[in-house]
This record gives structure tokens, sequence and C-alpha cells, in this order.
């Protein structure tokens, strides 16, 4: 049921997004001179957009498709716990710098994947989250010559 | 004939030590940059031309031809392996190459790729050799009109790649094309949806998305799901490549290969597009196209032969016409100017034997690709066995790593996390990614050259039809869209109790 | 290293063209006394790698290396995005720093007049400019159009651009005025594009570099009607300028460096003495000119300065009549 209930407010995010193409489409100029303008396409892209959700959403509304929630609530949070990492090295990379903001994520990533402390596992993963970002470093840095944005700790 | 003993003399200057060293360093780092999410050939030339320019004459440019085209071998290897495109022309062998690589033939899918891909590359390379100039000038014929007709064939016959839901595959579609529209307009000139970021005036680029929609999403899922499965699951004997598969899809592979090198020689087209039409057609010619999608090697035979022949096929314009057809090539052609050589119709005439040993060098260096890629199969195919705890830290890591490198900048690393949300959201309300993905690609070439069309024809409409390939590409359009229809009107009329069970998939998708 | 030869700033202030000469003169005479440049100067190519700025940037630094012009290193650095935006922003904020190049390119002019940037070439310092990229107007060789005679009784044409504001669009609304006919610019996505649209027959013409339609000239694909720089250019000797047929069209882009707004003088000074001796060396002709048939040109700071206002208000009249602000 929930997932009939998202798939509803989507349809309904994208009717607004369709109005807004339309809309600012209008304002780059549907036509110029004899020619299309840059306006055009947004205008039908939007139109179509908004179309198509108003039929999607009556059929779920109408019961004509539906949904049976496939997402547990552990995974929903798992993919969160990721997600807020991902954009913790967005943040984070300009103080830290990319190569140990990466190596945080590896940490998080691992974690939420096997959150486990047993030693075997712990052995394996917190030395891989160490060596790799630097070999990523190397690779991409060095060897590729793409500057890597460097931290406060210099690395 | 005149020119095969060209090619031979060309091929046996390229077993010079310095150029078989050159094409292998090439093809290796073309190789491993096309594997990295996100990089591909236009990065790894980018990135390599320094290098290979310190090579000097032709080493050099086979180095970096190698690049170029062991990035189409290794693109499809995090594609199978990981369900993360490799680089944009990789995106299609996500579809088929990945369900393989889940059901446990990672061997199998990896084998199948370097087959279409040694294939591919072995009819580009004959496009190349033999038919460079024709091919070449029938490229000049495509204008902006004969390029609007042959981007709504390209969509027309992917229209059976929209998945359960039409209404839902045409939204997806429709955001495609609005994703593509975001930056720089060329033809007029102002800077749409950019939403006041200076980051987002050259547009969205299309791998920042691939591997979020596609990548992220495809770990996101797996997150439920794959963690529970045993590995021991896989057998052995799928850890390596079969040879049936490839014959088995021989034609498959011919219809990838032919498509790749007309599609790839086009101005302005790319591999990419290629690998688009080359997989709906597959899906529509073969037998089993309807369970496309779900892990059939054909499915990863079409994109894979239509990428590689299309890099070697991109490079006609540029050795003959002196016309640098695609962003890869536009590089490559950076690096004739810097070795001192004047791409041009005369590049043929006053640097044959360089010419021709470059071409040498490449049959070596596909060759030579097919043995490494074979080699590394299994060893490849294996990181499977490594548990989910362990590779997915290591992958995310390289992921945030290589679509950094894309633009320098972690704004495109945001926009890939973006992407992977928004693509977990679509995935899991059944709106298929594919059209997605093929509206960004396709549609601002739509756009484009429909507006450059109307622009010339001050706004006419008849120029469409007055054209003549125009026009058959129109009417080509029209009956891959009716042909459906017909069919089933036909159908209903002879058996009207029961359809044939295959005819009512296709028929619905 | 001629370190001595370098760290005489002051004196060559006083002459930009005998700067060297004068610098070599009273090396030994006057000890070090304000040392520039001290640190690496930072090069920003606010574009990726394998362009055509990027390899303008990186020869000039190569050049320059290999002349041993400067007691320092030059460290060229790509900051692509935002149509270059984003580098050349980063070069205009370090303002009053000498440290940091960069070279010009048309996004330096468009890009701000679009306020698409919050910096514009009022932010930078020019340098100098050390070679001319010439447009020439070509047509295939099945072209009915002969001469700009042709064109000017044409009626209406069109021709093929790279983007809606760029160079040949600029050059085709100038030959809209000077010939008195009507050019419809249907902008491409790229040179090569751009190029196979012309030999293709499906736009009449094109305005191009020498090193994109040179090789098709000489190979007779194409046929060049007249060059848009002041002067004849020596790889087409025989091919008339606009002003010679008449036609006040004058439009070429500059090679050049600038450095952020407000640097000491002394460093504008020195940088022209080193561009200068790039300018007229061996490795430059050899590395850039030869190979992307360039015109060779030397523009001081100051003349630099006037074109780069010049250029400004042209791409500005552009782009309001094409209602782009």
């Amino acid at each position: 049921m929930v997932t009939n209930r998202v798939d509803q407010l989507f349809a309904f995010f994208l009717i607004g997004l369709g109005c807004y193409i339309v809309w600012t489409g209008f304002e780059y100029g549907y036509k110029r001179d004899t020619t299309p303008g840059p306006g055009f396409f947004p205008v039908i892209v939007g139109t179509v957009i908004v179309a198509l959700s108003v039929v999607n959403l009556l059929r779920s509304l109408s019961g004509a498709e539906s949904f049976e929630d496939s997402m547990e609530l552990s995974e929903i949070l798992k993919v969160a716990v990721i997600t807020l990492g991902l954009l913790g090295v967005v943040l984070l990379t300009e103080y830290l710098g990319l190569t140990i903001a990466v190596s945080l994520l590896m940490l998080i990533v691992g974690f939420t994947a096997n959150p486990s402390h047993e030693r075997g596992f712990l052995l394996r993963l917190l030395p891989l989250c160490i060596i790799f970002p630097l070999f990523l470093k190397i690779s991409f840095g060095t060897f590729l010559d793409i500057p890597i944005p460097v931290g406060i700790f210099g690395l | 004939m005149e020119i095969f003993s060209l090619l031979f003399n060309g091929i046996a200057e390229a077993t010079a030590v310095t150029t078989l060293l050159a094409t292998a360093f090439g093809a290796i780092i073309g190789l491993i940059i096309g594997a990295l999410p996100g990089l591909g050939p236009t990065a790894g030339v980018a990135i390599m031309l320094p290098v290979a320019i310190g090579f000097g004459g032709v080493p050099a440019l086979a180095c970096l031809a190698g690049v170029y085209y062991g990035a189409m071998f290794g693109g499809a290897v995090t594609s199978i392996l990981l369900g993360i495109p490799g680089d944009a022309p990789s995106v299609m062998t996500v579809l088929d190459g990945h369900p393989m690589a889940k059901k446990g033939e990672a061997g199998r899918a990896l084998g199948m790729s370097v087959f279409a891909s040694f294939f591919g590359g072995m009819i580009g390379l004959l496009g190349l050799v033999v038919l460079s100039i024709p091919i070449a000038n029938a490229a000049l014929a495509f204008g902006p009109t004969e390029m609007t007709a042959l981007m709504c064939l390209a969509l027309s016959l992917a229209s059976v790649l929209g998945g359960r839901n039409p209404f839902k595959a045409f939204v997806a579609l429709a955001l495609g094309f609005w994703l593509g529209m975001v930056g720089l307009d060329p033809i007029a000139g102002p800077i749409r949806f950019n939403f006041g970021f200076i980051e987002l005036f050259d547009g969205l680029d299309f791998p920042v998305i691939a591997v979020g929609l596609f990548g992220l999403t495809a770990m996101y899922t797996s997150f439920g799901s794959e963690v529970k499965k045993e590995a021991a699951s896989f057998k052995y004997s799928n850890l390596f490549p079969r040879l049936k598969d490839a014959i088995s899809a021989k034609w498959v592979l011919l219809q990838g290969a032919v498509i790749g090198v007309f599609v790839g020689v086009l101005p302005g087209v790319g591999a990419t597009s290629a690998t688009m039409m080359s997989y709906a057609l597959a899906k529509r010619i073969s037998k089993n196209g309807d369970q496309f999608g779900t892990g059939v090697p054909e499915g990863v035979a079409a994109p894979e032969a239509a990428n590689n022949s299309a890099s070697y096929s991109s490079m006609i314009p540029l050795f003959t016409l002196g016309i640098p057809g695609s962003a890869t090539t536009a590089v490559m052609m950076g690096g004739l100017l810097m070795l001192g050589l004047q791409p041009g119709p005369l590049l043929f005439s006053n640097n044959g034997d360089f010419i021709w040993t470059v071409f040498g060098s490449f049959w070596i260096g596909n060759l030579m690709l097919v043995f490494l890629t074979l080699l590394l199969t299994p060893l490849l195919a294996s990181i499977l066995f490594v548990s989910t705890a362990l590779l997915y830290p290591a992958v995310f890591a390289t992921v945030i790593f290589g679509v950094f490198a894309i633009e320098y900048s972690m704004s495109g690393v945001f926009i890939t996390i973006l992407a992977g949300i928004f693509g977990l959201i679509l995935q899991k309300l059944d709106y298929p990614p594919v059209p997605l993905i093929l509206g960004l690609i396709i549609g601002p070439m739509l756009e484009r050259n429909i507006r450059r069309t109307l622009i010339q024809s001050e706004g006419d409409l008849a120029v469409f039809v007055e054209r003549p390939i125009a026009l058959t590409l129109f009417l080509l359009t029209a009956i891959v869209l009716l042909l459906p229809v017909l069919k089933r009107l036909l159908n209903s009329r002879s058996k009207p109790v029961s359809p044939d069970p295959a005819q009512e998939i296709q028929s619905k998708t | 290293m001629n370190c001595f030869g370098l760290s005489t700033i002051r004196k060559a202030t006083t002459a930009t063209g005998l700067a060297m000469a004068a610098s070599l003169l009273v090396a030994t005479a006057e000890p070090a006394a304000a040392e520039y440049p001290e640190e690496d100067i930072q090069m920003i190519i606010p574009f990726g790698v394998g362009g055509g700025s990027d390899t303008l940037a990186r020869t000039i630094a190569n050049v320059i290396a290999e002349l041993e012009l400067l007691p320092v290193s030059i460290q060229p650095e790509n900051r692509p995005g935002g149509s270059g935006a984003i580098g050349y922003t980063s070069v205009a904020e370090e303002r009053g720093n000498p440290n940091v190049i960069a070279t010009v390119s048309v996004s330096f002019f468009t890009t701000p007049l679009r306020g698409a940037s919050p910096v514009s070439y009022k932010d930078f310092t020019p340098l100098a400019a050390i070679s001319i990229s010439p447009y020439i107007m070509a047509v295939a060789s099945d072209s009915p159009l002969k001469s700009l005679d042709d064109v000017k009784s044409a009626g209406r044409l069109t021709t093929a651009t790279v983007g809606a504001v760029s160079d040949p669009s600029l050059l085709a609304a100038l030959t809209t005025k000077a010939l008195d006919v009507k050019i419809d610019p249907v902008p491409f996505d790229g040179e090569g594009e751009a190029l196979a649209a012309a030999l293709g027959g499906h736009v009449d013409f094109v305005f191009m570099n020498p090193s994109e339609v040179l090789q098709q000239i000489e190979a007779g694909a194409m046929r060049p009607l007249a060059v848009s720089t002041a002067n004849r250019i020596s790889v087409l000797p025989e091919t008339p300028t606009f002003k010679e047929l008449g036609y006040d069209i004058e439009h070429a882009q500059l090679r050049g460096l600038v450095m952020p707004a407000d640097v000491p003088a002394e460093a504008v000074a020195y940088w022209e003495g080193i561009l200068k001796q790039v300018a007229d060396s061996d490795a430059w002709r050899e590395q850039y000119i030869e190979r992307y048939l360039d015109e060779p040109a030397f523009l001081p700071s100051a003349d630099y300065q006037k074109k780069i206002e010049e250029m400004n208000s042209g791409y500005k009249s552009l782009m309001e009549e094409l209602g782009l602000l």
C-alpha cells in the first residue's frame, strides 16, 4: 500500500515538474522568427510529462496499477545511511580531502552491508579502507594526473 | 587487391617492437580506463595524449587508438560484473550483462562481450580499410534533415525497450529529453534549466547520470536481496567464456557490427546511439527477443559488437576527410596535429605509409585485446565471489574517484548521487530507466537537428519529405511503428481464438 | 638557469620591445633586488584536457620551459566546467596575485556577457597576445559561389557555426551588414560537424581557422573566398582580405595570456618581455604557429587590452541581436 501512495505522490510531483517545464519553456521563447525557439521542445516535453502523469495518477487511484510493497524498512535504512555517507563525502572533501573522505565512506558501506564486529571481517575491512583509497589516489592523482582534492591533512 | 597488400605491409610494419609495445600499452590503459566507472574513451585519449605524443610518430597514434578501442573492450567489464556502466557506450551492455552476472554467468557474459567486441572490431576495421572513402562520402550526405529522420528511426526501433507500462515508459523518455536540455542551448544560445548553478552550464554529463541511474541504483537494490545469496550457487564452468554463444549469436553480431559501422561514421552521432539501435533491433529480430533484459548472451552481443565497430568507423572521417566526428576523434585529431601531421583529404596521399602502419597496429591491437581479456575473464568474473561487505566499499570508492575525474569536480559526484536515488525511486515505481537514458542521448540530437533543419528551410516542413534519404528513413520509421499494429490486426483476423503467446508479449511492449 | 637576466624587472618595464636586451645588459650590473617570480606560476586552463585551449596553454608553458625563460616553473592545471566560468572565476579571485596566468578564449567574453559568470574581462589584466588565428570564408568546391560578388547577390545564404555565440556567427553577422545579404547561421556542435555540413552542401559557406580548412582547400575540396584579417595570411597568399575587397570586416581570435586584475605593473612588464621572447622564438613557430597555421603577431599589454575591449563589444552587440542580453 505504501508503494501505491508513493507512486501517486511521484506522479503528482511529475505533474508539477511538467508544468514548471512548460512554464519555463514559454519564458525561453516558443518560437523565434520562423523556427522553433529554445522553449519549443521544453513545452512539448513538459506537456507530455503532465498528460501521461495524469494518466498514471488516475490509473493508480482507480486501482488499474498497483504494487506490492517490495522494500523492507531495514533496506530503506541501509540506502539512507549509504546516501548520507555519499553526501558526506561531497561535503567533507573540502576539509578532509577526497582520499580520507572516501576512506570513511568505505567504512560506512562496509558496516552497513555487514554489521558485525567479527575479527576476521574487521581484519579485512579496516586495511582495505586505508589501502584502497590510497591506491585510488595514486592511480588517479599520480598516474592519470587528475587533481584530486587535498584536505587539511595534506592528503 | 592493392588495399590488402598495403594493409599487410602496414601490419608487418606495425610489428616493430616500439609500435607493438605502444599498442599494448595503449590497449591495456584503455582497458583499465574503460573499466573505471564513468571514465570512457574520450577521457582516456585526452589523459593519455601527452604521454603518447612523447612516443612520437606511429607508436604515438597506435597508443592513442589503443586507448580508444581498449576502452570499448573495458567498458563492458564493470557493466557486466557490477551493473555500473564503465563508460557511455557500454550502458546497453548492463541490461543483459548484469542479469547474467547475477545468475552466476559472469564469465559467460564477459566472454560474449569479448567475442562481440572482437567481431565488431574486425567488421569496423574492414570498413575502415576497404570502404572508408565511399562510407565517408555517404556520411557527408547526412545533413540535419537526414539526422532528424535517423533519430526518429532510432526512437521507433527503441520503442520495444519500454517495459511493462507504456505510459511510464514515455514519461521516462520525456524526462530523459528534459535532462538532455539542461545547460547551454547551442542553437539559440540561452542557458536552460540550470537552476542558477554554473556547474550545469555545459549540461549534464551522460556518464555522470548513467553511473548513478544504473550503477548506484543496482547497488542500492542489491543491499536487500543479494547479500543473502550464497556465492556457492555459482558454477565454475560459468566463469569461462563460451565460443558456442558467439556462434549462435552470429546474426545479432553481424547486424550490430554493421549498424556500428554506419552510425559510428556519422559526425556527431557516436557509438552510444549505435549500441541503442543495435540492441533494439536485435530485440526485434532475435528469436528470444522477449527475453532480452533478463540476461541473454545476445543482449550483450548486440551493443558490444556495435560499439567496437563504431569506434573504428568513427575514425573514417578523421583519416579520410580530416573531420573529427566525435569528442574522442577530436582529441585524436589534436594528437595528429601535435605529431606535425595535417589531417585532411590529403593525409593518405601525403602520409600513406604512416597511416597504413597505424591501421596495421589496429588489427594487432584488436587481437591483443582478445587474448588479454579472455585470459582475464575468469579472474574478473571471480570478483563476484568477494563478499558484498568488502566489494561494495571498494566499488563505491572507485565510483566516486571515477565520477570526480570526469569533470574534476565534486558537483558531478553530487549529481550521480541524486541520479542514484532517483533511479531507485523509478525502479521501485516501475518506470523503466532505459527510455530515460535513450532520451538523454537521442533527445538533444533530435531537438538540435530539427531546429537546424528548420533554420535552413526557414520553417518549411516540406524538406523532411523532399530529400530522398530522409524520406526513406521516415518511411522505415513508419513501417517499424506500424508493423506490430498490422501484425496484431492480421492475427486477430486469422486466429481470433488464441493468439500466439510470443506475439502477445511483443505487441504488448 | 639564467636567473640573472630575469630578475631585473624594473628595467624591463621601460621598453617592452627591448626588454630582453635591456635586462641582459643590466643583469650583471644590478643584482636581484625585487625577485619576481619567486613562486611557481600557476596556469589555469578553464577547459578539459585535449581541447584547443588546453593545447595552446600547454604549448606556451612548454616553449617557456624549453627556452628556460623563467627561473621558476609553470604548473598547468585544468579547471573545466561552466563554459569556462569556473576556471576564469578562480583566476579572477586571485586579484593582485602575479603568480596566476590563464589563456583567453571566446568563452572568456561570452560566458560573462550571458550573466553566467560572476567575473568579466574587467577582472583581468591582459599581458600580451602572441599570435592571431584568422578566419577563412570558404565554400565547397562545387558551390556556385565563386567570389564575394556572388555572395552579395545571393539573396539568402546559410552558414555553419559552432554554437550560437562564436566567432563564425559574429563574422556572419558582420558579413550580413557589410554585404547586405541575409545570412542564417546554423549552429552545430563542433568544428568537425560544421565542416562536414559544408562539405556535404548542407550549408552555403563556413568561416573556419586555417588549421581546420586549409587541408580541404589544398585537396581541392573547398575554395577560399576571403580572409578576415587586416592583411593577407601567409598560408593563403592568393586569397584577398575583406578589406581589400571593400568590405569593412576584420575579426580574428588573438592568442594571449591574462593575469588577475590589480597585479603590479612590474609583473605585467616582465611577462610582456617573456611573451615577446616566446613570440619571436623558433620553438613557438615550430610548435604552434606552423602546426596550427596561425599568423605570428605580438601585441603588448596596452594594445591587447584595447583589442579585448573591442572584441567584448563585438560579442555584446551580436548577443543583443540574438536576443540573449
